[in-house]
C-alpha cells in the first residue's frame, strides 16, 4: 500500500468534500509537491474525483438534489472538452501542466472565495410531493429547512461553454473542474447552489470516467497507486460528506482557498 | 408547471453497492501483492469508470420509457461523446 498516496488522498476528498471544490484540486498539487510528476499525477486526481463522486452519489439521490437533465445536458460539453484536454495532456510538457496546474488552482482559489449563498427562495404554494426534477424541462423542485423551492436553469449556452472549459481542465490538469461547473451551474445558470453543487457531484464523475478511459488506453494508469488513491478517496468523500452538514462550509472554503492560492504560486515558483 | 418525473427508487441503492465494492477491490488492490493485487486494482478502476456511466445508461432509458425522448436522446449522445474519446486515444 502507498500510505502517502492513501493519506493525501482521503484527506484531500474529504477536506474537498466539506467545501465544496472537490478534492482533486488539492490533491493533484499536493501529489506535484512531493515529487510525483504532474503526468503521473493527472491520472490519480481523476481517480479520486471518480471515487469521491460515487461515495457521495447515494446519498445525494436520496436528498433529491440531483437534476440528471441539467446534469447530463451540461455534461455533454464537459466531457467533450475532457477528451480534448486528456489527449493534448498527452502531447504537453511537464513544465507547461505543471504551469496550467497552477492557474487551475488560482482559479479555484478565487472562484471558492467568491461563492454566493442562496439566490432562489422557497415557494409556499409547493409541498415536499413537488421536490424533483420536471419532464422535458431543465427544471425542479428541492427542499430548503420546511419549504420547497422552484427553479429553472437560464443561460444555458453559456453555461455550457464554461463546462466544456472545466472538462478542458480536468483533462488538462487532472483536477475535477468541480470549481468551475459549480459557480457556472449556480451564478451563471441560475440553479440553486445545493442543487447545482449535487448535480456537479454527479457529473465530475462522469468526466472522470471519460479521462481516465483515454487515459487507460494510454497506458498510463499506475493501477496499484490508483487503488491507493481509490481506496483513500472513497473514505475521505464518505467522511466529508457526512461531516458537511455539521460544518459552515464558507469558512472552510475560505481556508480552502488561501491554500490553494500559496500553493499555486509554489508551482509556478518551481515550475 | 411541467410534470415531476419519478425518482429511480433503484439508484441509490446501487450506487451504494457498486461504491462499496470499489472500495474493496481497491482496498485489496492496494495492499495485496502480486497478479491478484493487481486483478483487484484494475477491477477496482474499472468499477469507478463504470459507475457514472452506468447511471446515465439508467437514467437514459428511464427517460425513454417515460416518453422524454429529447433528454433520453442527449444521454445516448453523451456516451457516444465518451466512446468517441476512447476511440480517438486509440488512434
Amino acid at each position: 500500500m502507498n500510505w502517502t498516496e492513501f493519506a493525501f488522498a482521503a484527506v484531500t476528498s474529504a477536506v474537498g468534500a466539506i467545501g465544496g471544490l472537490g478534492g482533486a484540486v488539492l490533491l493533484v498539487p499536493m501529489l506535484v509537491l512531493t515529487g510525483t510528476t504532474a503526468r503521473a499525477a493527472a491520472p490519480l486526481g481523476l481517480v479520486s474525483v471518480a471515487a469521491g463522486s460515487s461515495a457521495a452519489g447515494a446519498r445525494q439521490l436520496n436528498d433529491g438534489l440531483v437534476n440528471h437533465r441539467i446534469g447530463i445536458s451540461t455534461e455533454l460539453f464537459a466531457s467533450a472538452g475532457v477528451v480534448t484536454g486528456a489527449i493534448a495532456s498527452g502531447l504537453a510538457s511537464d513544465r507547461v501542466l505543471k504551469l496550467v496546474l497552477a492557474g487551475v488552482a488560482f482559479a479555484a482559489g478565487v472562484l471558492g472565495a467568491r461563492r454566493k449563498g442562496i439566490r432562489n427562495l422557497p415557494d409556499p404554494s409547493l409541498t415536499s410531493a413537488d421536490v424533483g426534477e420536471h419532464i422535458g424541462a431543465l427544471s425542479g423542485a428541492y427542499q430548503l429547512d420546511d419549504g420547497v423551492v422552484p427553479y429553472s436553469a437560464k443561460r444555458f449556452r453559456v453555461g455550457a461553454a464554461l463546462f466544456g472549459l472545466s472538462g478542458l481542465i480536468a483533462g488538462l490538469a487532472g483536477a475535477s473542474g468541480g470549481f468551475v461547473k459549480t459557480p457556472a451551474s449556480s451564478e451563471v445558470m441560475h440553479v440553486p447552489v445545493r442543487v447545482a453543487a449535487a448535480t456537479t457531484t454527479f457529473t465530475i464523475g462522469v468526466t472522470s470516467a471519460a479521462g481516465l478511459i483515454v487515459f487507460a488506453l494510454q497506458g498510463r494508469l499506475d493501477l496499484r497507486e490508483c487503488a491507493a488513491v481509490c481506496a483513500g478517496s472513497v473514505i475521505g468523500a464518505t467522511v466529508g460528506v457526512a461531516v458537511q452538514a455539521r460544518l459552515a462550509p464558507p469558512q472552510v472554503r475560505r481556508f480552502l482557498s488561501a491554500a490553494l492560492v500559496v500553493i499555486a504560486i509554489v508551482l509556478v515558483v518551481r515550475a | 408547471m411541467s410534470e415531476l418525473d419519478t425518482p429511480i427508487r433503484a439508484l441509490p441503492p446501487l450506487m451504494l453497492a457498486a461504491t462499496i465494492a470499489a472500495f474493496v477491490f481497491a482496498t485489496v488492490g492496494a495492499v495485496v501483492d502480486g497478479r491478484a493485487g493487481t486483478v483487484a486494482a484494475g477491477l477496482a478502476v474499472s468499477t469507478i469508470v463504470a459507475i457514472p456511466l452506468l447511471r446515465v445508461v439508467i437514467v437514459g432509458v428511464h427517460w425513454l420509457r417515460i416518453g422524454d425522448r429529447r433528454f433520453a436522446v442527449v444521454a445516448a449522445v453523451l456516451l457516444a461523446v465518451v466512446g468517441l474519446g476512447a476511440i480517438l486515444a486509440v488512434l
